[in-house]
């Protein structure tokens, strides 16, 4: 008997099966069809409060806690520690280490959507702390550290960045201030004078020495007859153009977010230092820039960058390079301006475990032990004020006068921030204002546009964003 | 009973054949339809329904009817922008992935030697991850360094910013996917071995060219080979995400961009950004299935412009 199957059914069926295909790509990745919001789901501008229990004694009934870290090796391997040490004190709560290299958040929002979030998760802070706790997934810890919390034993700083409407909604778990990184190294070998640990660079003085320390492959500086920004060698400065880049306004006087709660981006003074900002690498050539990538990777771990702003939180990997090196006040123009922040680990409203994961975030990050095992792992500037002495005088590098310039640069008086007047990074929406700001800010970096032709039009866009509470749709 | 199958039979199959083929097929595509029914239709049906609510995850959606789908045309200027990258990323991509992949694949049906490693070698590239993928390609398209530029310029051409001049952003995201048609250039090759050699050799007796051969036997009897390559480039193009939140994501900070103002945003990443970093799951839901009705039109206007030129030999006969 002769069966026949003609070409076309064949695509037919291939074309079916594509269509099909193309239909279950287009749904949203892993939605569920039941949605999971938790039984007591809160309204962000009046969170519920929640009632601890008192701190879970050795004799308290066993749980166990799902806590989600993120980020390279390094951060796994003292989360790793920070479980072996905390079983040993509270043997009768079991913490599961849930890390993810990639998108955290998604990985939390997920979690939530499926109903199996994470009890804590790290980190919830800057971008995503503030969506995470005005979307109701993050836990009011008012509560708690009223309880168990005694402000004399931290500095003030530890809160900048987890506290939104008021309310703390993490705990530290990283970072700390930002400061001029410095490689005494390449200073030497250009015979340069090291910066001094207790002053400030005017910006002046920060470009004179920057371009003596920028060095094309053919051994010539910014200014000097065939210097090639495309094929460096060596630059002298990496500003940061990510946390802590507002300090270019401030320092002339500007804001960000003004009391009014105002965005000042197109001030004259923003206008200015986000210039200047920009001029480091497409004007001045001493900094990295898109306009220029180079061949190599570029930073101040790869030991070709002699000066670079950096946060405390890149001590560990820059001490893995060999890097021999210092560190300096940030850099100023008319008003001493310092920065920092901390990345918290915070509290899933839905955890069904809460007093457990409160006692995991107490002893991690709160605590004397945990709080040693962080700064110990690269990861913690100390908040507790008995560690501040043996942060300082850890035998790792940098020098003991270098490390003390990260609590300087906490200093309440020079220390701002966006948000700052509001006591809320900025009011919680700095993963809108970065989608927003990025794609315009880009040409200025490019050296495409001057920064006062976009101005006006970031400004507007970034007010809607905070009057609004929504992302950009332009 | 014995069934046997027979391509380009001119017996006409009766009822009984054509539920026995039925059954055939349809055993074939049973382990992708139980899939679906069991692990994606609730999802896809569910997003149906969040595509007329809003929903942010953690509290229940309200249903807020057509609102997302008309926000989507009148309120929002990037989602309008994602759209423009995504269709102008596929009117490059497609054709220009279809006649280098039909080209290669020419040139792999030339019986020389070492053929087999020729065949390879194109064939790798579609084996490489997307991350691999996307940092080797930021290294070839660097303006000032990279291998790309370097053949240009040797050539006396321009050589652009592919990744940071804005209006080379979506080129260079082509020449990526280009890089990966290896997959297209294998069926290309399936179908081109599958041409009847006899009919080659009726042409040349009847003192036909390479190109008469080529315009008259080789494309003809290609054309479902090309038009199934097109499906196919429709639906992946238009769903390009992973190589350019590679490109665009700076390992360090883990905050994506889209690109030099944007000139990346294509519609998934945009949709991503909706669902995961705005907690705007019914809007992405609303979304996805504009995308889904976008590939759909497109996909049935190529199905219903095939009888014009596609050529299916058993039809013919």
């Amino acid at each position: 008997m002769v069966r026949q199957i003609s070409r076309r059914a064949v695509l037919r069926l291939l074309g079916g099966a594509s269509v099909l295909t193309a239909l279950s790509a287009c749904s949203p990745p892993s939605p569920t069809p039941t949605p999971a919001p938790p039984a007591e789901a809160p309204k962000p501008a009046a969170p519920p409060t929640p009632t601890p229990a008192a701190a879970a004694p050795v004799s308290a009934p066993p749980a166990r806690i799902k806590f989600q870290s993120r980020g390279g090796d390094a951060i796994l391997k003292v989360t790793q520690t920070l479980v072996a040490e905390f079983k040993k004190a509270f043997p009768r709560i079991e913490v599961e280490i849930d890390h993810t290299t990639g998108d955290h958040f998604q990985k939390v929002q997920l979690g939530v959507a499926a109903g199996n979030p994470p009890d804590v998760y790290f980190d919830a802070s800057l971008r995503t702390g503030g969506l995470g706790w005005k979307k109701g997934i993050i836990e009011d810890l008012e509560p708690y550290l009223r309880r168990d919390f005694n402000p004399d034993e931290h500095i003030k700083e530890m809160w900048i960045a987890m506290v939104y409407d008021g309310r703390r909604i993490a705990v530290p778990f990283d970072s700390g201030a930002m400061a001029l990184f410095f490689n005494i190294d390449l200073f030497n070998q250009a015979g340069l004078p090291l910066p001094d640990p207790k002053k400030r660079l005017t910006w002046d003085e920060l470009l004179q020495l920057a371009t003596r320390l920028t060095l094309d492959v053919n051994g010539k500086h910014p200014g000097e007859p065939g210097f090639d920004p495309t094929r460096i060698k060596q630059y002298g400065f990496a500003p940061t153009l990510l946390h802590g880049h507002e300090h270019w306004i401030y320092t002339l006087g500007g804001e960000i977010i003004n009391k009014e709660g105002k965005v000042t981006v197109a001030s004259p003074e923003a206008i200015e230092g986000y210039q200047k900002l920009a001029d480091w690498g497409v004007k001045h050539f001493v900094g990295p820039s898109p306009e220029y990538k180079q061949a190599n990777p570029v930073g101040f771990a790869a030991g070709n960058v002699a000066m670079s702003e950096e946060g405390v939180w890149m001590l560990g990997r820059t001490n893995d390079a060999k890097i021999n090196w210092g560190v300096a006040p940030f850099p100023m123009q008319k008003i001493p301006v310092s920065y920092g922040h901390y990345s918290g680990q915070s509290m899933t409203r839905m955890s069904k475990a809460k007093d457990a994961a409160w006692q995991w975030m107490k002893w991690v990050s709160l605590d004397k032990e945990g709080q040693t095992i962080l700064f110990k792992g690269g990861l913690l500037q100390p908040t507790r004020k008995d560690l501040i002495e043996a942060f300082i005088n850890d035998s790792q590098p940098p020098a003991k006068q270098y490390r003390e310039v990260f609590y300087n640069e906490l200093d309440p008086n020079t220390i701002r921030w966006p948000g700052q007047h509001q006591n809320s990074f900025y009011l919680g929406y700095r993963q809108y204002w970065i989608d927003a700001w990025n794609p315009r800010y880009d040409p200025v970096l490019r050296g495409k546009k001057p920064y006062r032709e976009i101005a006006q039009e970031v400004q507007e866009i970034l007010q809607r964003i905070i009057d609004t509470g929504e992302p950009a749709t332009q | 009973m014995i069934s046997v199958l027979r391509v380009g039979s001119r017996s006409r199959p009766g009822l009984r054949y054509r539920l026995q083929e039925a059954l055939i097929g349809w055993a074939f595509i049973l382990p992708a339809v139980l899939g679906l029914l069991f692990f994606q239709l609730g999802p896809v049906l569910a997003s149906l329904y969040f595509s007329f609510t809003n929903y942010d995850i953690v509290t229940p959606p309200k249903w807020v009817g057509l609102t997302n789908y008309v926000r989507l045309f009148t309120a929002d200027r990037l989602y309008i922008k994602s759209l423009t990258v995504t269709a102008y990323y596929s009117a490059l991509a497609i054709p220009l992935s279809l006649v280098v992949a039909y080209l290669v694949a020419l040139l792999m049906n030339q019986r020389v030697r070492g053929i087999s490693l020729y065949r390879t070698l194109w064939y790798l590239p579609s084996l490489v991850p997307a991350t691999a993928n996307g940092v080797l390609w930021l290294w070839l398209l660097n303006r000032d360094f990279g291998p790309v530029n370097f053949f240009l310029r040797l050539a006396g051409l321009p050589a652009p910013a592919w990744l940071s001049d804005p209006n080379w952003t979506v080129p260079a995201l082509v020449l990526v996917h280009l890089w990966g048609v290896g997959n297209a250039v294998l069926i290309f090759l399936a179908g081109l071995q599958g041409v009847p050699q006899h009919l080659y050799e009726a042409a040349e007796v009847d003192g036909a060219t390479w190109w008469h051969k080529f315009r008259h036997v080789t494309l003809p009897m290609t054309s479902s080979i090309i038009f199934f390559n097109l499906v196919m480039g429709i639906i992946g193009t238009f769903q390009v995400f992973s190589i350019v939140y590679i490109i665009f994501t700076p390992p360090a900070t883990e905050i994506g961009t889209a690109g030099p103002e944007n000139a990346a945003l294509v519609y998934v990443l945009y949709l991503y950004r909706n669902a995961f970093q705005y907690f705007k799951m019914g809007y992405a839901s609303a979304m996805a299935w504009v995308l889904l009705l976008i590939i759909l039109t497109l996909t049935l206007l190529v199905f219903r412009s095939q009888g014009r030129w596609v050529y299916y030999e058993a039809v013919r006969r």
